[in-house]
């Protein structure tokens, strides 16, 4: 119900055009200006965790990959190195280039991806169509290397489950170099056009001091100057050899102010990018040679080694969007994982969004949702059939199946 | 600036909280890549009168990110751990801490590190609504992460008889097998009495 005087309320969601997945905020408004903002999420939850405590974790190192689309790799690589914590399974040196490779092109997809995102929340769907025409380039090589363009299923215990060949290095060089060529197209698009700077400039605040403060993470703190990155803060994988060459990106290393607005944070994924194809070039040059994994008998390692542990561990990867970490507990004898605790970014981002939200106008509404980036789908994770909603809305295996063959027959000449 | 190791860490913690501890601070290292640079984490787990302070004594070495916190169910008790990295912004220094604390479920409530800080609000109200502990103290004590179709009084993490398994309508489940949902899936037998259904064969001209 309207409230008589302001300040109003205005509810966002659950389902919204201005939202990409559901969830809810409830912002106070007066006038255009919002004064208070509540967010409600859960609407997407699945039981993830709870389906996780009921299997063993090789099953597990699958469902993992179905926490979110697009930062598939980046919850297999961080449980697979959680239960690597928790059981004393150490991955092989080849093993640790060829995981930084594969979260780095993810990396690139996922910045890309939400770079097109940004653009259509603006209102400016040219860049939409640019950026996702450019981001097909390290789809291919993620399905050439991996096998598929969304849940690779790359990692497993003890290291990986391909290895890339020859060929493989050349396509990945070559595509690589294409990228290297569009960085001052792709940085020019975004950060010299006065239309996006006019919408992105000093919106969606958040200080240096509310991001050590709120605990943000990602490329959303480190706009604002942060230069919190797990990559290189606690350096797990080949990215301890890299350490020398490479640090965090905070827009004042490339001439710009941290402002921690969302301008800073396109300038902030926009150079992670291209850092991204660079660490991508120096892990092939130095690739070491050997094993792919430590223990190759998918038998053994799930009877004698995973079934036999007993521990706990805590892993963290830098994924794309932000910080993602897992807290996996094992037991002697037991097949199932005891205990599992997955933390997406847009989790530790929610009381960062509520800061940016404050003092903004509705209209800046849809970028600050999306300048996290976020992941409802990963950060809720269970959801509830209701048996009410009947079986004629439900459209099963067999269904799709029939629907395929008539399809099929329709094409016939 | 000097970065205290893992193991001053929780010598730290061992020294100054002694008897109070429910085991022994300890610290795993681990090492990757060429060059085995290595990176550790530390574990304390403390009795909850003093988890507080616990909590505070970690902001004596510098300001931690605080990560999440998670949890378990352990039989009779519920564990609450919260994961923090000191020295953040280190090149190559951060040090995961995890600090812990346990309640039995006859009483379940543990001090909330809200005033501490701020930013544990919402992992501490999924700990609520997931585990069924109260936080002495929390912020914002309304229901946040569970959709309301979860009746109050269920909490998925809860291995006991709060927990989800009524709810869980299992897909095997029929009139002759399971059906009241509160057998185990590793215990439960997919086919009802008499094996596995048995397929006949279509007639003769059918579609393929």
């Amino acid at each position: 119900m309207m409230a008589d005087a302001p300040p109003y309320p205005l509810d966002i969601g659950p389902i919204h055009p201005a939202l990409k997945e559901p969830t809810q905020f409830k912002f106070t408004i007066e006038g255009e200006a919002i004064v208070d903002v509540d967010f409600q999420p859960g609407f997407n939850h699945r039981g993830i965790e709870y389906m996780g405590m009921k299997r063993n974790p090789l099953q597990v190192l699958h469902l993992t990959e179905r926490v979110c689309g697009i930062c598939s790799a980046a919850h297999q690589y961080v449980f697979t190195r959680a239960v690597e914590h928790a059981s004393g399974i150490d991955p092989t040196e080849r093993a640790d280039y060829l995981r930084v490779i594969v979260a780095e092109l993810e990396r690139i997809h996922s910045h890309l991806l939400w770079a097109g995102v940004a653009g259509h929340e603006l209102g400016f769907d040219s860049i939409l169509h640019y950026t996702w025409k450019i981001r097909e380039d390290v789809q291919d090589i993620l399905e050439y290397l991996t096998g598929n363009r969304v849940n690779h299923a790359f990692y497993i215990f003890g290291g990986v489950r391909r290895d890339v060949t020859e060929e493989g290095v050349t396509r990945a060089r070559k595509i690589l170099q294409g990228y290297r060529k569009l960085e001052d197209t792709v940085l020019s698009v975004f950060l010299s056009d006065p239309t996006i700077a006019h919408r992105t400039r000093d919106v969606g605040v958040l200080t240096y001091k509310n991001a050590i403060e709120l605990c943000a993470c990602g490329p959303l703190t480190r706009s604002a100057g942060v230069k919190k990155d797990v990559r290189f803060s606690w350096p797990y994988s080949a990215y301890g050899d890299m350490l020398d060459d490479f640090k965090a990106v905070i827009p004042s290393d490339y001439g710009y102010p941290n402002k921690g607005d969302i301008y800073s944070q396109i300038i902030v994924r926009l150079y992670e990018v291209f850092e991204a194809v660079r660490m991508i070039e120096w892990c092939l040059d130095n690739l070491p040679s050997g094993p792919i994994t430590s223990e190759p008998n998918l038998s053994a390692l799930l009877m004698a080694k995973l079934r036999m542990a007993e521990g706990e561990g805590v892993a963290r990867v830098e994924a794309p969007r932000g910080e993602d970490i897992h807290y996996v507990r094992l037991k002697k004898g037991k097949m199932e994982v005891d205990s599992w605790k997955v933390r997406v970014p847009t989790y530790g981002n929610i009381m960062s969004w509520l800061t940016m939200f404050k003092g903004a106008q509705i209209a800046d509404i849809p970028i600050i949702i999306a300048s996290i980036d976020p992941c409802i789908g990963c950060m809720d994770r269970v959801t509830t059939v209701d048996p009410r909603t009947g079986k004629e809305n439900i459209i099963d295996w067999k269904d799709l199946h029939e629907m395929s063959i008539r399809k099929q027959r329709g094409l016939r000449p | 600036m000097r970065y205290l190791t893992g193991e001053d860490i929780a010598r730290s913690f061992k020294e100054r909280f002694q008897s109070d501890l429910i085991e022994e601070p300890y610290v795993k290292t681990f090492s990757n890549g060429v060059k085995k640079r290595g990176y550790s984490q530390v574990f304390v787990r403390v009795m909850r009168e003093r988890f507080l302070e616990a909590a505070e004594h970690l902001t004596s070495f510098e300001w931690p990110h605080h990560i999440v916190a998670s949890g378990s169910d352990l039989g009779d008790e519920i564990e609450i751990l919260y994961h923090f990295e000191l020295y953040t912004e280190s090149h190559g220094h951060g040090v995961v801490v995890t600090i812990g604390t346990r309640a039995p479920k006859d009483d379940p409530h543990v001090p909330s590190l809200s005033d501490v800080y701020p930013a544990v609000t919402p992992t501490e109200r999924e700990k609520q609504e997931f585990l069924g502990v109260s936080m002495d103290g929390i912020k914002d004590n309304r229901r946040m992460w569970l959709v309301h179709a979860v009746p109050v009084g269920v909490y998925p993490w809860r291995k006991d008889e709060f927990g989800p398994e009524k709810l869980v309508r299992r897909i095997h489940d029929d009139e002759t097998g399971g059906g009241d949902g509160t057998k185990v899936i590793a215990d439960y037998n997919p086919f009802p009495p008499g094996g596995p259904p048995i397929r006949k064969k279509k007639d003769e001209g059918g579609d393929a």
